[in-house]
């Protein structure tokens, strides 16, 4: 019963470094999702806010569409989970790291945070390399979707990797489970799970089929990070070749 | 024997005070003995004790009243009739507060709250179309509110206590308005229906073992599972953390959450909080269902 089908439509893309007043910024595109991240610091920050050992992470999420809602504070309580362990708060006590994540498109329906997550976390990593802040290692995120299709003796479950807005539409009704999950990498390499939120009806092989797929993606994730820092370091440094 | 310091003294005659200062230390102290204990006295795998009641609240389509340990919390249904033939996502609205806060909701209820939402959702608790008004394009519309009634809070105990209500919500009949205050309140272009006093049927929920919430967490330096976390000391001092919804028995799992902070999770970590999770659920189910026949002498 379970033939699975994955289907992973244009890889994502990004560019930094086109914000003139954070210390970082980073756009990160996958299928129709858009997301822009900046992060500023270490910088100033209020007596009332200021921790004494490590460094204070201000995440500020806004939607694309209307005004802040819950949606925002759960997306911004999931990037903080992801990213805080990742970064080396100790390193600046008493400082503020502040971190804006804006929604240009954010690629899910109506009831889904999937995709905006997934792309926010990439995005917001993306930002932090940018601005320079002192990290432990590299992130790297991706929505799985499971959905049924009904064939001619019974149903299939097939799989979908960061799909489309229009993909999604399509499959709305017949969705069964929906993971975003989040790896920590060294060298390219997964090291270890940071993030994972499934929800829907699955199963525990099907948790851990997807961990598997998961860690392929991010690992390719993870490449196009790297070329495009790449791309943004030469571009950079191009004053050294006049 | 030397005099002892009088710094010493002052920690070693204040548990409360060390707790306070270097809650990972008095953590690990206690964690430490043989065999590990918690500073509430449970064993790492030791679920907090529940009690569940239902039907307390008056004026209500359905209510609860969950304590798990120190959490208390409160879940009243209501409902409302809207102009439309399908409630879709809108059948069920969450709101989870702090009883006796006032200003803005802290970030960490809203969180809570949307997590709610997308869960129910998710686990289709019930279908829709048992609250569609027959013979008009109108369908009744229901929500949760939840109160926290303690300092301390967690997402499982406000699940359960919606859970509870859940199973005992009985949706009241509509019948035609003939009030003076309904009939002047509404402006659509139905026939105008009320909700009647004394016909109610009861909520049919698509599970007869409830999904509940279960929540672990997962020592970084050791790899420990501890089941039901509660309290500053352990949530300071446990980063990594596993939230589970699931109904004892079946297969299937209704939500995942896994945040493993600077821990490293792992297969064998995520299998064993599954099966536990899938025990306490049963247990949730014999405590809420005792409950519903002491109350109204049948069954869920």
């Amino acid at each position: 019963m379970t033939v699975l089908d994955i289907t992973r439509p244009s890889p994502a893309s990004a560019i930094t470094s086109f914000l003139y007043r954070v210390d970082g910024s980073a756009s990160w595109k996958v299928g129709t999702a858009h997301i822009i991240a900046s992060v500023s610091g270490p910088i100033e920050v209020n007596k009332r806010d200021e921790l004494p050992d490590v460094a204070t992470l201000e995440i500020v999420v806004r939607p694309d569409v209307g005004v802040t809602s819950t949606r925002e504070q759960f997306l911004q309580d999931r990037i903080r989970r992801v990213v805080a362990p990742v970064i080396a708060l100790e390193l600046h006590p008493r400082t503020l790291i502040q971190i804006v994540v804006q929604i240009v498109q954010s690629g899910d329906n109506k009831i889904l945070n999937t995709i905006s997550l997934s792309a926010s976390i990439n995005a917001t990593y993306m930002a932090l390399l940018d601005a320079g802040v002192p990290l432990r290692s590299t992130v790297s995120a991706t929505s799985i979707i499971y959905y049924t299709t009904a064939t001619s003796d019974g149903s299939k479950t097939n799989v979908v990797v960061d799909p489309t807005r229009a993909q999604l539409e399509q499959i709305e009704k017949d969705i069964t489970s929906v993971h975003t999950i989040a790896y920590e990498l060294k060298g390219g390499k997964i090291e270890r799970l940071l993030l994972s939120e499934s929800v829907g009806s699955f199963t525990e092989d099907q948790v851990f089929e997807c961990y598997d797929t998961a860690a392929n993606i991010c690992e390719e994730t993870n490449r196009i990070m790297r070329e495009a820092i790449t791309k943004g370091v030469q571009q950079k440094s191009r004053w050294r070749e006049a | 024997m030397p005099e002892p310091q009088p710094f010493a003294e002052a920690l070693s005659s204040s548990p409360q005070l060390f707790a306070r200062l270097l809650p990972t230390v008095y953590f690990d102290k206690y964690l430490s003995l043989d065999p590990p204990i918690r500073p509430s006295l449970r064993s790492p795998t030791q679920f907090r004790p529940c009690s569940i009641n239902t039907s307390a609240l008056p004026n209500t389509f359905g209510s609860s009243v969950v304590r798990m340990g120190e959490c208390i919390a409160v879940c009243g249904i209501t409902g409302y009739i809207i102009d439309s033939t399908e409630a879709g996502p809108s059948a069920l609205y969450t709101n989870v507060d702090i009883v006796g806060r006032t200003g803005p909701p802290q970030s960490e209820l809203m969180s809570m709250s949307e997590w709610m939402y997308e869960t129910a959702l998710a686990t289709k608790l019930f279908d829709p179309v048992q609250l569609r008004i027959e013979d008009t394009a109108q369908t009744v519309v229901l929500q949760a509110q939840i109160q926290l009634l303690s300092q301390m809070y967690s997402g499982d105990v406000a699940w359960a206590a919606l859970l509870a209500a859940l199973a005992v919500t009985r949706i009241p009949k509509a019948i035609p308005a003939d009030d003076e205050e309904t009939l002047t309140a509404y402006f659509g272009t139905e026939p105008v229906v009320r909700f009647s006093k004394t016909e109610t049927t009861k909520l049919e929920l698509n599970y007869e073992k409830l999904p509940w919430c279960v929540n672990f967490g997962v020592m970084d330096d050791t790899g420990l599972v501890l089941a039901d976390l509660e309290g500053r000391v352990e949530e300071v001092s446990v980063e990594g953390r596993i939230t589970i919804v699931t109904s004892a028995g079946n297969s299937s799992i209704q939500n995942l959450s896994i945040f493993a902070g600077k821990s490293i999770i792992s297969k064998e970590h995520i299998r064993q909080c599954i099966s536990f999770a899938k025990h306490r659920a049963a247990e949730l189910d014999s405590i809420l269902n005792s409950q519903i026949y002491q109350s109204n002498g049948n069954g869920l």
